[in-house]
């Protein structure tokens, strides 16, 4: 949406909202997106954008740097003199500025892990200041411990319906599913799945066969007396979630719908063209791009072709109900490998909701939250027969 | 928000036009997301089929997404969820406030304006039904008639925001818009922050402003003491109020009138101005010049018939908000020409006022806004705190728009620390 040539009075359609470089440019908007839950302001956005020189990596680091940190003394000064919610919604945008300097910097650098920790700790000084606060949790498995956030709509201690995210990290996740779900009455649990956030660092690599991780979250969700047990779903985003959640419920049939955005049951085919569409970029330098390349393959174990090989699901398995979402400007081999999964699905509720182009164009529906999870938690109520005002 | 000229429209926020009034009002319709009031995506996209400074394209396409939007509620509410219908019916509601903006010719006989003003103020109703607890449309006696409004009690659970009993009394913000307001919008731009944060509020439209332009036909006047006085009367007959502790707010055009009404109601335990603005008449008239002003001022027929030519042509080639500033200030002054306007901008001016306000007063500014907020800032004699906004961190804009939850943070940190010291 940026400036220039508008004076002439033509329509514009499709336009990058301040970078030319698509990719710096769905980053950006990754981060306006998040103003409406709170996580970024637009005013602060621009400002760092305003200091940003395109293609330099270092500028966009630096300038998010800059802004985290302002953020950040805010927050603490507003925790300091007791002022909570101020002191809470400062904290959230520190961490989404955080988070945007680890985009700018490759994994093998030290300073990917101790930005990702910053950006976790400042997410916890939000949790705590959040009503009722966020409660971290540490799932078993496999004699070492997942670590999440487990959210509540308020502190009764009411059974209800649950939700469950895990395909990047979890303080990232909280605007998939997190402010949605409390509205709605629904628990959220968002969880660091093997390889994600700083699991690989930790020793808890990435695993093709995601039910394990899954079932062990399950296990734990079965030990809550505030979790519905009968009304648990779990959500995929991107193609790395939308796989995760698929295989997820192929085989663990405690899991009582899954949304995936996008459905993926085969990632050979998949992978290559999500490297070539999405995070494409110029190879010669670094660039966002190719940092997130180097994130991608720990966090969705798109490490070579050898494991991706093994990144199948047989569909037919699913039984619960289940919803895939795409764009119509999806690549087409990942429009028709959900539609033809959904097809094989037994469940009379197997859908598919296609977003159009009137409802926006970006990956994942990163500029329209509202519109997905209206969409998302609207399909959720129905089949599980809940809805509370 | 007419007195903006916005300097540098290429580093403002999300500029999504060059025709700097389009560019502003785009950004205030977005600006309210984190309160619900818009999604990026719908603003973003309606904003790029709207040619730049095509007001007739502006109303369509604000219209097209309002309706759609509110379909997408009734859908949502006719299949029983609650929560997706009132997200939905919320962001039509400032979508049909800013379809509205640019009807300003005849606005005060011209139907669509009453029909979307409307649409708005039912939307918003139907969002506020579907809240708990729910934002009620109540009205207070004011002069022969009533004032509307909307009550938006503190939000459930929330502290106390000064540290008393959370089922007694509480602190309550009273809060007007400015030149170009609806009582909706001041749900975004404040009244939702402050009962987060425990505050009960009532938000409501002065003569000149939202239902009580459109509806009543109620004009701007500017002794707004006798606008905020009632309304405080009201308030305190309310056992839910902390009669110690009211605080008013004015947004834009208000960050005058707020401080010209709390220079004789003293009942009002502090005070902010959001801008402050010293002079609405010294703006309007440095917008027009000295040729202009030397026109209006001798009263003769001819001259003004040669200021409003000027002015017309001015009006007409102008893509700053000047353009946008006549026709709804005649609308909401009740002038019947430019000239008239300008004449009658004359006594909205706080010059003498600012040492008779005797509560705490937060003055705001934007480093962009043209307003005159430091003036005003300098004339109190009151316990006083001013805070610039520096465009370099986003918050240059006029009424701060583009970051909302930042100005919440100063005015509500500032608001729990001066009322918690009022014995």
């Amino acid at each position: 949406m940026a400036v220039a040539e508008q004076t002439t009075g033509k329509t514009i359609t499709k336009k990058g909202l301040y970078f030319q470089d698509p990719f710096t440019d769905l980053a950006f908007l990754h981060t306006l997106a998040l103003h409406g839950f709170k996580g970024s302001e637009i005013g602060e956005c621009y400002s760092a954008a305003a200091q940003i020189e395109e293609g330099d990596v270092q500028s966009w680091r630096e300038a998010w740097t800059s802004l985290a940190a302002r953020v950040e003394l805010l927050a603490r000064t507003a925790e300091r003199e007791s002022h909570r919610v101020s002191a809470r919604e400062s904290y959230l945008r520190a961490v989404t500025y955080y988070r945007n300097v680890a985009w700018s910097v490759p994994v093998s650098d030290p300073d990917y892990r101790a930005t990702i920790e910053k950006s976790r700790s400042l997410f916890q000084k939000f949790a705590a200041l959040s009503d009722p606060p966020i409660e971290i949790v540490a799932i078993p498995y496999e004699g070492t411990v997942l670590p999440g956030y487990f959210l509540r709509p308020d502190a009764s201690g009411d059974k209800r319906p649950t939700t469950i995210v895990g395909d990047n990290a979890s303080e990232e996740l909280y605007y998939w599913v997190g402010p949605p779900a409390l509205e709605r009455g629904y628990n959220a649990l968002l969880v660091d799945l093997p390889g994600i956030g700083l699991n690989s660092f930790n020793g808890i690599a990435f695993r093709p066969d995601t039910e394990v991780p899954v079932t062990a979250v399950i296990d734990y969700l079965c030990t809550r007396s505030d979790v519905d047990i009968a009304r648990i779903a779990v959500y995929g985003g991107g193609e790395g979630g939308g796989y995760i959640m698929t295989r997820a419920v192929s085989h663990e049939h405690r899991i009582a719908a899954c949304v995936v955005d996008p459905l993926v049951s085969d990632m050979e085919p998949i992978a290559p063209l999500f490297f070539k569409y999405v995070l494409s970029g110029p190879t010669d330098r670094e660039t966002l791009a190719s940092n997130a390349g180097t994130v991608i393959p720990l966090i969705w174990g798109l490490t070579g072709p050898e494991a991706i090989k093994k990144m199948k699901v047989d569909t037919r398995t699913i039984e619960c109900p289940t919803l895939g979402l795409n764009d119509s400007h999806d690549y087409p081999e990942l429009l028709d490998q959900a539609r033809k999964a959904i097809a094989s699905i037994g469940n009379e509720r197997a859908d598919l909701h296609v977003f159009t182009p009137e409802d926006g164009s970006n990956y994942r529906q990163l500029d329209n939250f509202g519109l997905k999870h209206r969409v998302m938690f609207d399909w959720l109520d129905d089949v599980f027969d809940y809805a509370q005002k | 928000m007419t007195s903006t000229e916005l300097p540098k429209p290429a580093s403002s926020p999300g500029a999504m036009f060059n025709h700097r009034s389009f560019s502003f009002e785009a950004l205030r319709a977005l600006a309210y997301a984190p309160y619900g009031g818009a999604d990026i995506g719908e603003v973003t996209s309606t904003a790029s089929r709207i040619p730049d400074g095509d007001k007739a394209a502006w109303y369509a396409e604000w219209r097209a997404i309002a309706e759609r939007v509110h379909a997408d509620g009734d859908r949502s509410a006719a299949q029983g969820h609650p929560v997706s219908a009132r997200e939905s019916y919320l962001r039509a509601s400032n979508y049909y406030r800013v379809c509205e903006f640019y009807l300003r010719v005849d606005p005060s006989n011209d139907p669509e304006v009453r029909e979307v003003g409307q649409l708005s103020v039912d939307s918003f109703a139907r969002a506020a039904e579907l809240m708990n607890p729910a934002p009620q449309r109540v009205s207070f006696p004011y002069a022969d008639t009533t004032l509307p409004g909307w009550w938006i009690p503190a939000d459930l659970g929330t502290a106390h925001p000064t540290g008393g009993d959370p089922d007694g009394p509480r602190p309550t913000l009273l809060y007007h818009g400015g030149f170009d307001s609806t009582e909706e919008e001041l749900y975004f731009s404040g009244g939702a922050a402050a009962a987060r944060r425990g505050y009960h509020v009532l938000a409501f439209a002065g003569p000149g402003q939202g239902s009580a332009l459109r509806d009543q036909k109620l004009l701007f006047r500017p002794d707004w003491e006798a606008v905020v006085t009632p309304a405080v009367d009201w308030l305190l007959a309310r056992p839910d109020v902390d009669p110690e502790r009211i605080a008013l707010m004015g947004m834009s055009f208000g960050g005058l009138l707020a401080p010209r009404a709390a220079a004789t109601e003293h009942r009002v335990a502090a005070l902010i101005a959001y801008d402050g603005l010293y002079s609405f008449a010294d703006l309007c008239h440095r917008l027009v010049g000295p040729e202009i002003m030397k026109l209006v001022g001798d009263g003769l027929a001819t001259s003004d018939a040669k200021a409003n030519a000027l002015i017309e042509e001015i009006m007409s080639s102008s893509t700053q908000t000047f353009g946008p500033a006549f026709p709804w200030g005649m609308w909401v002054l009740g002038a019947g020409s430019p000239a008239a306007f300008v004449r009658a901008v004359a006594p909205y001016t706080l010059e003498g006022y600012p040492p008779l306000v005797t509560c705490p007063t937060l003055v705001l500014d934007g480093e962009n806004d043209p307003g005159n907020a430091s003036q005003l800032y300098e004339a109190l004699r009151c316990q006083k705190t001013y805070h610039l906004f520096p465009a370099a961190e986003g918050g240059g804009e006029h009424c701060q728009e583009g970051v909302m939850c930042r100005l919440h943070q100063v005015v509500f940190d500032w608001l729990d620390t001066v009322l918690a010291t009022v014995t």
